[in-house]
């Protein structure tokens, strides 16, 4: 995956525009999207607790990789969306869910050698077909992202102001 | 909602997510178009002649000859990758798409350079670390953990 600084910048730039047309989307929510987009990298737990070691533990087929896919991202955030007080539930989901795709979206990006990435879609079994952007430890893909970042909170700072909900400073 | 209902409901969802992650590992050989890495360990010649996509970490650079060793549910093993073009050092990490020859080899279609050297990869995690401090930072700004009701609120000032 592309390394979790891009991709908070990535989400961050999307969310940011996106709040420019939802009056309620302030920092306070976006900050929410933003720390979803850690979810698919939780498949690196596998760099302190092995697959094999859980499979040898418990005596079953085990693999992290759902973690990183549409329909494990969903349960995740299910389950964080329960940390929070009833009242938030109905915006928590959505951005935590949508921060987890972006996340997934970047790292559908990367160079495959066959072309396509990985088992994403799971519970879809299809591997949808890279463009094959970028080597998540290419520094251009956090100038880029970081760039774009710095632009759209210059953007959303000083054009936009205080008039959120419209476009027109 | 009761906080025992939210726990049980937590885990519930927990247990599904476990569930996945079991039935991933169980039906993936179905879906996977390559060879397992496994079944390269132990069974190599049974595959010769496959189209296969490898992960490898560089032991040893020869001219264009890499040796790459390959991690598998049944332990690592190596393979050597003739022709390949990319720019590596030992300790890097490359993908390579091609076909399996005897002798562990694999003559690759495509090979690209995931981590040039060991040094790529403290880069991706360093880089990463300062992400998920950027986060973290950014959450208790905003949020607060509300030990009453044992859930995140809103912070009064955020």
């Amino acid at each position: 995956m592309a390394e979790l600084l891009s991709t908070v910048c990535v989400a961050y730039v999307l969310l940011t525009v996106v709040s420019w047309r939802i009056e309620w989307l302030t920092d306070r929510w976006i900050v929410l999207g933003l720390a979803g987009t850690a979810i698919p990298d939780l498949v690196k737990i596998e760099i302190l607790i092995d697959e094999r070691t859980v499979e040898s533990a418990l005596g079953i087929p085990f693999a992290y990789d759902p973690l990183s896919s549409i329909g494990g991202i969903a349960v995740v955030s299910g389950i964080l969306t329960l940390l929070f007080a009833r009242r938030h539930w109905r915006r928590v989901f959505p951005l935590v869910l949508s921060g987890g795709f972006v996340g997934l979206l970047v790292d559908g990006l990367r160079v495959y050698a066959d072309g396509r990435a990985d088992f994403y879609l799971y519970p879809i079994w299809w591997r949808p077909p890279t463009p094959s952007l970028f080597v998540s430890a290419d520094p251009r893909v956090l100038v880029i992202s970081a760039f774009a970042a710095a632009v759209v909170f210059a953007l959303d700072r000083q054009v936009i102001g205080g008039s959120i909900g419209s476009s027109s400073p | 909602m009761k906080l025992w209902a939210r726990v049980a409901v937590a885990v519930l969802l927990v247990a599904v997510l476990f569930g996945t992650t079991v039935h991933y590992e169980m039906v993936e050989d179905d879906h996977d178009p390559y060879p397992q890495n496994e079944d390269l360990a132990t069974d190599y010649d049974a595959h010769v002649g496959e189209q296969m996509l490898l992960f490898g970490t560089v032991q040893s650079v020869e001219d264009d000859r890499l040796l790459v060793q390959v991690e598998s549910d049944a332990g690592p093993f190596e393979m050597t990758v003739p022709n390949a073009t990319a720019g590596v050092q030992p300790g890097g990490v490359v993908q390579v798409y091609g076909i399996l020859w005897p002798e562990r080899v694999i003559q690759p279609e495509r090979t690209e350079v995931v981590n040039a050297s060991g040094g790529s990869s403290t880069y991706k995690y360093g880089v990463s670390a300062v992400g998920a401090l950027l986060v973290v930072i950014l959450f208790f700004r905003y949020w607060t953990i509300d030990t009453d009701e044992w859930a995140i609120e809103v912070r009064a000032d955020g």
